[in-house]
């Protein structure tokens, strides 16, 4: 029963942390900018109140358009599930591994690229065909980089590539590899503008922009979980610290404050890096995730020439 | 126990006069393709010594049939789906009294061939029914041969598989030992000891001519061509059930005939299965023909399906059973898979073109109102073809990528690893293209609003049709959340091939299987509830109304939607020194004033590079030796009475 009460537990804190960490980035992105922001729990009273409004479906809608918001916030949770976050397992660890795991981020764009091309918009199709045709050139970079920790250890669970990596240069290259494409994933600058629904900036948004009421804050809700995994998946693979933690529950209190400290400094360098870089050209995009792919390529290399 | 499917193929043969009687022929065919599954699947779980039967038609050409793990594999696959195809087509197909009748007789003609391939022996058996299967499906490809694009695909796809079967042959003869005994066995035992340059040419010569039928890159030209000229019934036959005939062959010959070999057998074919993955899938993004859509993700499967294979080829060189059973049971799985997911995929789009009277994309839309339950089926179908959770696509590409992981892991030095990555790298971006397209070609036909009147006026397919529709995406469902049924029939196979039967229990990777479909889904069904609650919980009921969309303030019509061509355009312009091609858009019409253009003309091409590049050179030479050749032939008597005389002398000093 104890595994059911870690599992609630980590639940409650990814429902809670997903919508808190998008208002910490938020707001040391404000004020690197000069500006106050929001405040960081904002996000989380907006997402509620959406929850508790109306929905506007298209008159061309289908019940995918309905789906949708469901099938992307179950495929997202079920992919955060997997990942284990201040315990040393994951609650549904045992369910999946890291390529299912990124074959459930896949499922989640499939199911909101269908519900965009179902409202007839225009918009919405933009938007589509940029997420789809992006969405393909990231997961060589992901797989490359789950490439290059699996082929050091025996396994490909989530929790198990954690002890993959010491530091060295398959550490340092397959580090840069997946943090472009944590940039892509979560949609922020260089490769998308998460801030507005301008055409030019329109990939994530694009989709969900005839979205209203509580599909919709289900959806900006879903988002901020998979910005929490990406960065979760970060820290467990690159910045492991489960094993110095001691036994009991001094070691459980260690252990979630190394966790959201790591998450602190992940999403700090996240907004110093949206604030420092400008938006990349569509067609200059697929040159950046080839880079992420060739240098996760080179850590796979890079374990035979230094042998680490 | 050979002889259930030629038996239902005979009755079809004889009752073909009528409509009814047509009808009737595809049900027997139904039952009689199911009941060659089950027997299929009970043989191999019973787990006989095979039986042969030999039958002396020609006394220097023995023929023989038998069966064991692999042929009943094959067989089940071919009865299963040749079963749900049939039912399809007794729905499918209109009594048109001049071709049906012969017309279901080539299509009995062809299952049983197929079934009789994956049981002959020897060569001449191998050989004949391989020929046979190749011209029945030239006769189901050419049934509409008043239209001169039918002819033209039908004629490429007759050349394409005999210059394979070509090359096949002269690989084949090159096995033949000095006893000049045709049978697998004895070819076995001369290969097995052959010299090392007899064995390397025969395999690169059956890989060509397995690779033609199979449709791997270059040598897949004919694929998209042939695909689509042929009825929906008989595509879903031939892309999902005869392309693995070719794998069949190439495990039979490659594995069990020629044994071990050098490491970069296996090299080879995970390259060329790696790069048609990526091919395949980039090109299916960029058609907006429903069905070339279709063969090029086929191009893509059979990719994947031969970087499994490559895997198993690797890890027999390397002499480790497990590497080898990990990529032969990937190969075998998808096999099952994309025969499922693709003849469900292809029978979809046969009821869009009989309910709609075309198959392009730019044409359809918003056909989910209409045909609910083929959108229903077609949804799971393109879900297993993106290979995404909990259909059955996603479980042997993920069992393909473990057994690539794997072969990295117990290399023996850079290359391998770096191959794998670079294997795993195609297959992702494969992977990624694959879920683009089943986007476009799910959003485009099935959501929106119809974007023609004949979309306007579709109507659900027939009962059967949508009988083996449905079956199909609940199996694809189904191997998803329990694909143990299926590795229990595969195993033995596996095992055969290997040399030691892998147990089911324990994990061909080394350590604890990663992965539990069933925990997987149940887990997600939970996550997906979970919204519903947290929307009650915390906003109250769930209230929604409909209205119109926004469109800069006019009435949104159907042509402001996203076009497939549309959606597909950033990957041609990323993709752009691939493709090639051309793009031109003039203004023809303006109203008033030129600045307000009112029509304009817009035209776009891929280039056939890998036409242009390999096959008009190759033909060129080809004809042009022929040409020249063809001198030798100038009519005159004396000159041939000459050639006689000097051969004669050749003969004579040659045998003194």
């Amino acid at each position: 029963m104890q595994w059911i009460l870690q599992a609630a537990v980590q639940l409650l804190f990814i429902l809670l942390a997903g919508p808190i960490l998008q208002g910490w980035i938020k707001t040391l992105k404000a004020r690197l900018q000069g500006r106050a922001g929001p405040g960081v729990p904002q996000p989380l009273f907006d997402y509620v109140k959406l929850l508790g409004r109306e929905s506007v479906v298209s008159q061309h809608a289908s019940r995918i358009f309905r789906a949708a918001p469901f099938v992307a916030f179950g495929a997202i949770l079920t992919a955060m599930l997997l990942t284990p976050t201040f315990f040393a397992d994951a609650p549904a660890g045992g369910a999946g591994d890291a390529i299912a795991a990124i074959a459930l981020l896949a499922l989640a764009r499939f199911s909101l690229a269908l519900a965009a091309l179902d409202t007839g918009s225009n918009f919405a199709g933009m938007g589509t065909s940029r997420e789809i045709t992006l969405g393909a050139l990231v997961e060589p970079g992901a797989l490359l980089v789950v490439t290059a920790l699996a082929l050091l250890v025996p396994t490909t669970s989530i929790a198990g590539l954690g002890s993959a990596l010491s530091p060295g240069p398959t550490w340092l290259l397959a580090l840069a590899a997946l943090g472009i494409v944590v940039i892509a994933e979560t949609g922020r600058l260089p490769v998308d503008n998460p801030d507005t629904h301008l055409e030019l900036t329109m990939m994530h948004e694009g989709m969900l922009l005839e979205y209203s009421g509580y599909p919709l804050g289900i959806l900006f809700w879903a988002s901020s979980i998979k910005q929490l995994l990406l960065l979760t998946l970060v820290a467990n693979w690159f910045f492991p610290t489960s094993a110095l933690l001691p036994a009991g529950a001094a070691g459980v209190a260690l252990g979630v404050v190394l966790y959201l400290g790591k998450l602190a400094v992940l999403g700090a360098a996240l907004a110093v890096v949206e604030t420092s870089t400008a938006k990349l050209r569509i067609l200059r995009v697929p040159a950046l995730l080839g880079t992420a792919a060739a240098l996760a390529l080179l850590a796979v290399g890079a374990q035979f020439v230094v042998g680490l | 126990m050979l002889f259930p499917p030629v038996l239902a193929a005979g009755i079809a043969v004889t009752g073909r006069r009528s409509g009814a009687g047509v009808r009737t022929a595809y049900l027997v065919l139904t039952a009689g393709g199911l009941l060659t599954a089950l027997v299929a699947g009970a043989e191999i779980l019973a787990g006989e010594q095979p039986v042969f039967y030999t039958y002396n038609i020609v006394p220097f050409l023995p023929v023989t049939f038998a069966a064991d793990a692999l042929s009943w594999f094959f067989a089940l696959v071919i009865g299963l789906i040749g079963g749900l195809v049939s039912l399809y087509a007794v729905g499918y197909v209109t009594p048109d009294r001049d071709r049906t009748g012969g017309y279901t007789a080539a299509f009995a003609g062809f299952v049983a061939t197929m079934l009789l391939v994956v049981f002959a022996r020897t060569i001449p058996a191998f050989l004949i029914c391989w020929e046979a299967m190749a011209l029945t499906s030239f006769l189901l490809v050419i049934r509409d041969h008043t239209s001169r694009s039918v002819r033209s695909a039908a004629f490429i796809y007759v050349v394409m598989t005999h210059v394979g079967t070509s090359f096949l042959i002269f690989g084949l003869l090159l096995l033949v030992g000095p006893a000049g005994n045709l049978d697998f066995s004895s070819l076995a035992m001369f290969a097995h000891q052959a010299e090392p340059w007899r064995r390397d040419l025969a395999f690169v010569l059956i890989t060509v001519g397995f690779g033609t039928k199979a449709g791997l890159v270059p040598l897949h030209v004919w694929l998209p061509r042939a695909h689509p000229a042929a009825p929906s019934h008989a595509s879903a036959l031939m892309s999902a059930v005869m392309i693995k005939t070719a794998i069949y062959g190439l495990l039979r010959f490659g594995v069990l005939i020629l044994g071990p070999g050098p490491l970069w057998w296996g090299g080879l074919l995970t390259a060329i299965g790696a790069g048609s993955t990526a091919f395949g899938a980039l090109f299916a993004l960029l058609e907006h023909d429903l069905k070339r859509l279709l063969a090029y993700s086929s191009v893509e499967n059979i990719g994947i399906i031969t970087v499994g294979a490559g895997v198993g080829f690797v890890g027999i060189s390397l002499g480790s059973p497990e590497l080898a059973a990990a990529g032969l049971t990937a190969g075998l799985l998808h096999v099952v898979n994309h025969a499922v997911f693709k003849s469900g995929l292809f029978l979809g789009a046969g009821a869009i073109q009989h309910a709609t009277g075309s198959r392009d994309l730019e044409r359809l839309g918003g056909l989910i109102r209409f045909m609910p339950a083929t959108a229903f089926s077609m949804l799971l179908t393109f879900g297993a073809l993106s290979a995404l959770p909990p259909f059955n696509g996603f479980i042997s590409e993920w069992l393909t990528l473990q057994a690539l992981l794997q072969m990295g892991r117990t290399s023996p030095g850079l290359h391998v690893s770096v191959g794998a990555a670079g294997a795993i790298a195609l297959l992702a971006l494969g992977g990624g293209l694959a879920l683009a397209t089943s986007v476009k070609a799910f959003g485009v036909a099935f959501l929106g609003q119809p974007r023609s009147m004949a979309a306007e006026h579709a109507h659900e397919a027939a009962r059967p049709m949508l009988a083996a529709q449905l079956a199909l995406s609940i199996l694809t469902v189904l191997f998803g959340l329990a694909p143990g049924m299926l590795l229990v029939l595969i195993l033995p196979a596996v095992g055969m091939l290997v040399g030691s039967t892998p147990a089911l229990g324990s994990d061909p990777f080394g350590g604890v299987l990663p992965l539990r479909p069933l925990f997987l889904a149940a887990t997600l069904g939970g996550a997906m509830l979970l919204p519903f609650a947290l929307v009650r919980l915390l906003g109250g009921p769930l209230r929604s109304r409909v209205s119109a969309i926004w469109a800069c303030g006019v009435e949104s019509t159907t042509r402001m939607q996203y076009t497939s061509t549309a959606l597909a355009k950033p990957a041609r312009l990323m993709f752009a020194p691939l493709i090639g091609g051309y793009r031109s858009v003039d203004e023809i019409e303006h109203n008033v004033s030129p600045y307000f253009v009112t029509a304009v003309r817009y035209q776009a091409a891929t280039a056939p590079l890998i036409e242009r590049y390999v096959y008009r050179p190759a033909s060129t030479l080809v004809l042009g030796l022929a040409h020249r050749l063809g001198k030798v032939q100038n009519g005159s008597v004396r000159l041939y009475l000459v050639y006689l005389f000097a051969a004669f002398v050749v003969v004579l000093l040659a045998a003194h």
